[in-house]
């Protein structure tokens, strides 16, 4: 796995999270409550510290980070341009994609089940997109 | 006769030795560490996109409009936007693990605490303050380009 694969692996636990997750909690709300989405959370949340603490060494130090490093990346245009450009996507994105459920709800009568299925794929068509970039 | 035909063919030259860096993780524990740190953004994605799967439940359950419901994420999603990288700036010499680790058992400790109230207002704190405290995994995740280098 060369590097941007990896750090693709890792970031896709956004995806994961959208496509996968978000249904759930669409599910679990339903039937539950949304006391019980938090629930949930919070125990996922206790695993998964339970598992960094397993799972990682000890002593890892991530590159240091200076008020000077945020200099440069504002002076690099090639970065800030980039910046840019996510900064419209996601909140073009992520605009409509709050309000989704209601939104689909209102003009379609969706229920649950079908925001669910709706989200779903949604976010698995980019995220398929994303990783068929990854792999060429 | 590899040498009577003056071809090498029988002997190949062998293969390049393969860099051997000093203190290397072996690759299963670094595959289990991506797979763990994985789970960790998808729960703090989740924390923060958890009310857009539940806004109509959200809404009900604390008596308020979608308007207001929304704003949880908008709150949040602030808060991570200014957070991010100064959270990254200020935790840069902390080790990578017990930050990680205590922010997800800080998440956890909101999360719960979130689900024992039924408060707009108490819930819109719990928010903001867990999102700045998920200001920390995604840049510290970063840390996988060096997970190879431990103490480095």
């Amino acid at each position: 796995m060369n590097g941007r694969a990896r750090s693709l692996s890792y970031f896709s636990g956004w995806s994961i999270a959208i496509a996968g997750g978000l249904p759930l909690v669409t599910l679990i709300a339903t039937h539950f409550g949304w006391q019980a989405v938090y629930g949930t959370l919070a125990a996922v949340a206790a695993i998964v510290a339970a598992l960094l603490f397993a799972a990682l060494p000890k002593g890892l130090q991530g590159h240091p980070l200076s008020p000077q490093s945020f200099v440069t990346v504002a002076h690099s245009k090639r970065i800030m341009l980039i910046l840019l450009l996510t900064l419209l996507q996601t909140s073009g994105q992520f605009t409509v994609f709050i309000y989704l459920a209601p939104l689909l709800h209102v003009f379609t009568g969706a229920g649950p089940a079908i925001v669910g299925a709706f989200l779903r794929s949604t976010v698995w068509s980019a995220s398929s997109a994303m990783w068929s970039r990854a792999a060429s | 006769m590899a040498q009577i035909m003056g071809v090498h063919y029988l002997k190949p030259s062998p293969p390049a030795p393969k860099a051997v860096i000093p203190g290397r993780v072996n690759s299963r524990a670094k595959i289990l560490s991506r797979i763990v740190l994985m789970l960790g953004n998808v729960v703090t994605g989740l924390s923060i996109l958890g009310p857009a799967g539940m806004l109509a439940e959200l809404a009900n359950g604390l008596q308020v409009g979608i308007h207001d419901t929304g704003l949880l994420v908008t709150y949040g999603a602030t808060v991570l936007c200014i957070g991010s990288p100064v959270m990254a700036w200020l935790t840069t010499r902390i080790d990578r693990r017990a930050l990680l680790v205590a922010t997800l058992a800080v998440l956890a400790a909101g999360q719960a605490a979130s689900a024992l109230t039924s408060n707009y207002g108490v819930i819109l704190l719990l928010r903001i303050r867990n999102a700045g405290d998920r200001c920390d995994p995604t840049p510290a995740g970063r840390c996988d380009g060096c997970a190879g280098r431990p103490g480095s």
